[in-house]
């Protein structure tokens, strides 16, 4: 990719030439707490002095103004240097930045072949999740790299709190860990999460928000040390586009766009709600066999427990057997196919044995050229209506579902000043929804129209990256989209 | 996970790397001048291909993109196990490539990582090769490791970084390893292709380049992924003459598509000499290379928010947001 042709800044940054000798290396050393230079001191940290007041009772009206800028790497995620640069990894790997006029640096070449999430410590380090290699890793600004710490389950999303330490999701693991940017010693703070994503503070750093590619949520988790808590936060609310409960009545089972729930009466509005079975699982334990229903068939299925609630899956019980204590993409077999673990709607572990060949035909059994029909898979719900296929075998055509238009898919996170949350919706119409500090259903903020807008951030006020604009990725055109919020940033560890 | 890896390579192999009669270190035909740059036939000059991913410490590149040229590379005293790709299919000049996620439990230490076995054992460590030094260049390179890290690189170089034809050779000297000797073929500046590669189901990606010319040392390498959000996303590599063009198998097409569909797709082209070191269980190579990005669009799963957004002959069914 070459966004630029012709205006590259060739800039040495790097003491890497001929007769240039090595830095200093400066070992870990064994203290918990991380050491000076990187911990944000009274100087490093954002304060009230630095930040404009700003008046949370009187939020600008949405949606905001946006427009594209042009020219950067597409990356997962993105970080504001205290030069005015934004430092990302490209494409090919490289770990560059740019102006927000198109010059580039290169930092480090071929840091790795698929990062993701990306920040700045106090000190000026980056730390960047190497996707590719499952493992934290920090790059100084003249490219000097350390593994922070390896052996990561897709480290996804990364935020870096006021005390230095580095916080990183496991997408693949369900959880986040607390890294001393130092030694690398962590500690896990939330586990059992769904595929945890996108990672940012609120503003007194209190509390850390992250969300769910899949689950539709966000939970918030506090504390210290080695004692920390995780409580959900909010959800995005069940789509209408399956239908809801039109024609239904309070009770009744209906479609969410990504599997079953109960309609029920909020609020005078019969409304299709996420429902797990509880009650089924009343008494017995993880793993004890249970019997629920799906769709008006018995199932026979064993209690899991996600997110500390116990209730009986609407799958049978030998595919959640095989995936308990798996994790995602670990091979698996059961009702005699070998294939993997992936979440299913439900967030419990499961082995994925449909096969969305098969199910598509399935769907449509019995069923006339017309009728309505609904595809089930383990990992979800969608329907439409059956269709002459290839052939003539009449075959499932999905108007719905699949999580892909359920507002589930949340990506990147982020948080203004005046503690609201902002999530960015993958694939649908790449929207941003903002949720109140009391949680809530959120407000969409705006549809950028893109396909993929993993990630966000503020700007710093320099380099032409204003406080108040909200700036986010977008891999479709490897460009960010600039929205106008009016509102700034949440204090980060990195003050320029 | 059938990889059979012996993921920790013992620091002893990478030391014997030099010692090993494996093409790509130095032999009679490739003799070399310390003042005067590399001494060979670029025509004739051993090449031996890229290491086994099961094997490979470790790796320099010299790469000439668009814009600007780099040379990069760094050498480990291990196999990191999540970097070893599954090879779930191979047809024609492909191969499909699986990411797996080897998953312990309880997690690693910091300075371990996990195997597929479920264990945790060391995370590799980047090792101090010394001086590095690229001749054949426009101008030679000489780089001394970055620390933390002990990387290599040099992103200031005049670009294009190398002449087509012209003999290439790298060489490390006075690290905690045996130096070793790579060499490499300068190739021609790959253009980027007209338009984006569409790929459907079950059909063949047919692609194509201006080629280079005759009696080239190139090869054309192409990568090709549409399941960027996958828990297990798998990966289609294959290598081409670099005879102007190439076709992804439909088998593997489909299986591709069998794997799953997410994210933004993306394909890459590079036009590269390869060339390696090492023993049975450790080894370094060398790529010279011109690469280029590639647009990819996949028939059903073309994000859309009207008619406007598809391409001709699609329309856009709105409920789920894609072009059908």
């Amino acid at each position: 990719m070459s966004p630029f042709p012709g205006r590259w800044l060739w800039v040495m940054l790097l003491v890497m030439a001929v007769g240039c000798g090595p830095a200093e290396v400066v070992p870990p050393d064994d203290d918990d707490a991380a050491d000076d230079d990187d911990v944000a001191d009274d100087d490093d940290v954002a304060d009230d002095d630095t930040t404009e007041p700003f008046d949370c009772t009187d939020l600008p009206a949405l949606p905001p103004a946006f427009e594209l800028i042009p020219g950067f790497t597409g990356a997962e995620d993105f970080a504001f240097d205290g030069q005015g640069w934004v430092a990302s990894v490209s494409f090919q790997g490289n770990f560059v930045r740019h102006t927000i006029d198109g010059e580039m640096e290169i930092i480090k070449p071929n840091l790795t072949s698929e990062a993701a999430g990306t920040e700045i410590l106090p000190g000026g380090d980056f730390v960047i999740c190497d996707v590719a290699n499952g493992a934290l890793v920090r790059v100084t600004p003249e490219g000097g790299t350390t593994t922070l710490v390896s052996g990561l389950s897709y480290p996804n999303g990364v935020e870096v709190g006021l005390d230095g330490f580095v916080y990183v999701s496991e997408h693949n693991a369900g959880r986040v860990r607390r890294v001393d940017p130092d030694t690398g010693d962590y500690t896990i703070i939330a586990e059992g999460l769904t595929n945890p994503n996108g990672l940012a503070f609120s503003p007194d750093h209190g509390t850390l928000y992250v969300n769910s590619f899949g689950g539709g949520t966000v939970h918030a988790i506090s504390g210290s040390g080695e004692d920390w808590t995780t409580s959900l936060y909010a959800q995005m609310p069940a789509t209408p586009s399956s239908g809801g409960c039109d024609g239904l009545s309070e009770g009744d089972e209906c479609f969410l766009d990504w599997g079953i729930g109960l309609c029920e009466d909020q609020a005078g509005e019969v409304v299709c709600a996420e429902h797990l079975d509880e009650a089924a699982c009343d008494g017995l334990t993880h793993g004890d066999p249970c019997v629920t229903s799906a769709l008006g068939e018995v199932v026979d299925s064993v209690c899991a427990t996600v997110g500390g609630t116990l209730f009986c899956p609407k799958v049978p019980g030998e595919v959640v057997q095989a995936c308990d204590g798996q994790s995602s993409g670990d091979p698996c077999t059961a009702l005699g196919i070998t294939s993997d673990c992936d979440p299913s709607w439900e967030g419990v572990m499961i082995c994925d044995v449909t096969s969305w060949e098969t199910v598509v035909f399935e769907a449509c059994e019995g069923l006339a050229e017309g009728d309505t029909c609904v595809v089930v898979e383990y990992e979800g719900y969608s329907g439409g209506e059956c269709v002459a296929g290839p052939g003539g075998a009449l075959q499932c055509d999905v108007e719905w579902g699949g999580g892909w238009d359920g507002g589930g898919l949340l990506d990147g996170l982020n948080v203004d000043v005046c503690g609201n949350v902002y999530v960015t919706e993958y694939v649908n119409y790449g929207s941003i929804w903002r949720f109140a500090p009391a949680g809530g259903d959120p407000e969409l903020v705006v549809e950028t129209g893109s396909s993929w807008i993993p990630n966000m951030k503020w700007g710093y006020g320099i380099g032409g990256w204003e406080t108040d604009v909200l700036y986010v990725s977008d891999r479709d055109t490897a460009g960010i989209f600039a929205v106008e919020l009016g509102i700034p940033g949440k204090p980060t560890a990195f003050s320029p | 996970m059938s990889v059979d890896v012996r993921w920790l390579i013992p620091l002893a192999a990478l030391l014997a790397l030099a010692g090993c009669p494996v093409a790509g270190g130095d032999d009679d035909s490739a003799g070399t001048d310390d003042d005067d740059g590399p001494v060979g036939d670029p025509a004739t000059i051993p090449l031996a291909g890229s290491c086994d991913l099961d094997q490979r410490l470790g790796g320099f590149v010299a790469e000439a993109y668009a814009d600007y040229s780099i040379v990069d590379g760094t050498v480990s005293d291990g196999v990191v196990p999540l970097s070893v790709l599954e090879q779930v299919l191979q047809q024609g000049d492909c191969r499909l490539m699986k990411r797996n996620n080897p998953f312990c439990d309880p997690p690693c230490a910091p300075d371990e990582t996990c195997d597929f076995d479920g264990e945790c054992i060391p995370y590799p460590s980047p090792v101090d090769l010394g001086t590095v030094t690229v001749l054949g260049l426009e101008e030679a390179v000489v780089m001394e490791p970055i620390v933390p890290g002990y990387s290599y690189f040099d992103t200031s170089l005049p670009h294009p970084a190398f002449l087509p034809g012209e003999l290439i050779e790298l060489r490390t000297s006075g690290g905690t390893v045996e130096p070793f000797t790579l060499h490499g073929v300068g190739v021609h500046l790959l253009a980027p292709p007209v338009g984006s590669w569409v790929v459907a189901e079950g059909q063949p990606l047919a692609v194509t380049w201006e080629p280079p010319g005759t009696d080239v040392r190139s090869t054309m390498a192409l990568t090709l992924n549409i399941d960027q959000h996958g828990i297990s996303p798998v990966t289609a590599w294959c290598e081409f003459e670099d005879s102007g063009s190439g076709e992804v198998p439909a088998a593997v097409i489909e299986a591709l598509f069998s794997a799953g569909v997410s994210g933004y797709p993306n394909g890459t082209l590079s036009r590269h000499t390869v060339d390696s070191v090492g023993a049975s269980t450790a080894c370094v190579d060398l790529e010279v290379a011109s690469p280029v990005d590639v647009d990819v669009d996949v028939a059903g799963y073309i994000p859309c928010k009207d008619d406007d957004d598809c391409p001709d002959g699609m329309e856009c069914n709105e409920a789920i947001g894609l072009c059908e």
